[in-house]
């Protein structure tokens, strides 16, 4: 243990400590369900476009993406662009109805005229395998992340992976169990602070090393890693749709949008988040350049692989104490990502399944914070469990079938719901039922998991992302299923709905 | 769930509220279709002539990096479109409507 980096600790015990006492802080502030689920409505547009961020730049994309450039070159900046064009989607089309209309859930919207209980129960099963999916996909990178980074100098691993993906779901259900989601938030500014800031330094660093010339750092790169791979056309736009359409049905980003007062400051948290998480995107693929070219690919691999990318880069151009900060970043940022998904997760379980389910809509505010509390307590401990369970999967499927599955099964019934007149409770379920199955079934047949998972021989469907064809199948099922059972009380609530949707009119 | 625009469903049929529904509606709907429009462009671009992507454009960065680069900034732009309409035009029209349904504040 003598020579462990320290500065390491000491970040990551600063940021621990620091978060904790802005829990602490946010518990007194925390008794009623709105403040538990929305903050008191009380963030600002600026401050939700920093915890909007927050709550996107997860350790996939930060990690993940810097390594996939260094790997593959152009095709990690592809995915990088798809997963930023969700938040124009995002803007134009859903975010004001979705503050007008909703009061903690997206599902609140889709209910808003359609029979509760139905819609309630879909609704809340997709947001709800969302966010486990996306929550084991995280607990099994901070595993991960955590026994690679933290070493002492002959390289012996300080925490185990349990001790990690244990510590992770303890200190997320601090914050949400006491904090809710003001700490939430707060933790999310924070890491987005700490995150935006470490990669801008490392990026000046590179630049540094090139003169501030990015056409130096360009000449260096290997030519091959310039250009796309060649991959079918179909697998291109079958991601693209699920990139594009994801971000518009991840519940855990549709839930900072009640967090802010009204639909103008949900409009600009949009338009921060976008030019933040942006900014992030372009030196996130500057550092996967820079890692290529400054550290190389053989270091990286004998030195844990394409997710070590960045660390290792911020290792070779500013030593440990840099390395440390960075690595202390990076578990800051899965911290945050995985309080805002469990807090989504246990507003599906609690507002949705079991107020809005269970209990018919009716329940008392100390009823509601304690189910929410034992939503998000039954949520920490599955996804340490799953953590756990998938320790020696691979789970880099799991993030595109997060999306998959938000883009799919929440989606399509969401923009329908607001946009459609004719849209009935039987569309809304045959729409999220239809996507939900698809998408899960087709990653389960495809390449992914049928071949690299199960060890067949060809997959059963071709393709890597099935949202080419769930996302299409999940509006048309859900407009012939309203067609077919259309319903009057519903159609007539439209015109009325208008009022809210667009001008605010009675908006909660 | 609160009913208070119940008193005002008048408004529905108020020109006023109808141009307003029409504009977002229309605003909405061609900015998503710029941002398709883009972001395909991109994509099948990539997916039927990926060599233009390693095009040296002026010294060695490349056209693929311009394009990346562009997209991105593109999608904040159109963001920042709509959130300069929508604080300018259609704030102004849903506190004139408001102020016709008697809630006096924005």
């Amino acid at each position: 243990m003598g020579s462990l980096n320290w500065v390491s600790v000491l970040f990551f015990f600063g940021f621990i400590g620091v978060t904790l006492a802005l829990t602490y802080w946010a518990a007194k502030k925390t008794k009623t369900a709105k403040e538990f689920y929305a903050a008191g409505r009380s963030i600002t547009g600026f401050q939700n476009g920093l915890a909007l961020a927050g709550d996107y730049m997860s350790a996939a994309s930060f990690l993940g993406i810097a390594g996939m450039v260094a790997s593959q070159g152009y095709d990690g900046l592809i995915y990088s662009v798809g997963f930023l064009v969700g938040w124009p989607i995002c803007m134009f089309l859903i975010a004001e109805p979705l503050r007008n209309l909703g009061k903690f859930t997206f599902a609140d919207v889709v209910a808003y005229r359609l029979k509760p209980r139905p819609i309630r129960t879909a609704a809340a099963s997709g947001a709800i395998l969302t966010v486990i999916i996306y929550l084991t996909a995280q607990m099994v990178g901070a595993g991960k992340l955590v026994e690679m980074l933290f070493r002492t100098t002959e390289g012996t691993p300080i925490f185990k992976y349990w001790h990690a993906v244990v510590g992770v779901g303890a200190l997320m259900m601090v914050y949400v169990l006491f904090g809710g989601m003001k700490a939430t938030t707060w933790v999310q500014i924070i890491k987005a602070v700490l995150l935006i800031g470490g990669a801008t330094v490392l990026v000046i660093m590179i630049l540094a090393k090139f003169g501030f010339n990015p056409s130096e750092l360009f000449g260096k790169v290997d030519p091959k890693l310039m250009q796309p791979l060649q991959k079918h056309p179909l697998d291109r736009i079958s991601l693209g749709l699920a990139l594009m359409f994801g971000t518009a049905g991840l519940p855990h980003i549709l839930m900072r949008f009640y967090t802010v007062p009204d639909a103008k400051e949900a409009r600009k948290s949009v338009f921060y988040a976008t030019g933040w998480i942006g900014y992030f995107y372009i030196l996130t693929f500057t550092i996967g350049f820079g890692a290529s070219v400054l550290v190389g690919m053989d270091t990286i691999n004998a030195n844990g692989g394409i997710n070590m990318a960045a660390p290792l880069l911020a290792r070779t151009l500013g030593g440990d104490a840099f390395f440390g900060f960075l690595s202390a970043v990076a578990f800051a940022t899965i911290l945050a990502v995985v309080a805002g998904l469990a807090l989504a997760g246990a507003s599906a379980l609690s507002h949705d399944l079991y107020v809005g389910v269970i209990k018919h809509g009716v329940a008392t505010e100390r009823e509601q914070v304690l189910v929410a509390r034992i939503g998000t307590l039954t949520l920490g401990v599955l996804a340490v469990l799953l953590g756990i369970v998938f320790e020696k999967q691979n789970v880099a499927y799991l993030v595109g079938l997060a999306f998959a599955v938000a883009a799919s099964a929440n989606f399509p019934a969401l923009l329908m719901s607001v946009i459609w007149r004719k849209f009935s409770t039987a569309g809304a379920v045959t729409s999220t039922v239809v996507g939900l199955v698809l998408a899960i079934g087709l990653i389960i047949l495809g390449p992914d998991v049928w071949v690299k998972v199960f060890k067949k021989e060809t997959a059963v469907f071709p393709l890597g992302n099935p949202a080419i064809v769930s996302i299409p199948a999940a509006f048309l099922s859900g407009i012939i299923a309203s067609l077919c059972c259309p319903d009057p009380v519903a159609e007539a609530k439209f015109e009325d709905e208008k009022l809210r949707t667009y001008a605010g009119l009675g908006a909660d | 769930m609160s009913d208070s625009h119940r008193g005002n469903l008048h408004l529905l049929d108020d020109p006023d509220f109808k141009d307003l529904v029409a504009r977002k509606n229309r605003i909405s709907t061609i900015l998503t279709v710029i941002t398709l429009i883009i972001y395909y462009g991109f994509i099948l671009l990539i997916a039927f002539n990926r060599e233009v992507f390693a095009a040296k454009v002026g010294g060695n960065v490349t056209f693929g990096i311009y394009l990346g680069i562009g997209v991105i900034l593109a999608c904040f732009l159109l963001t920042g479109i709509y959130v300069r309409w929508a604080n300018d035009k259609y704030d102004a029209m849903v506190g004139r409507l408001k102020q016709k349904a008697g809630h006096g504040q924005p």
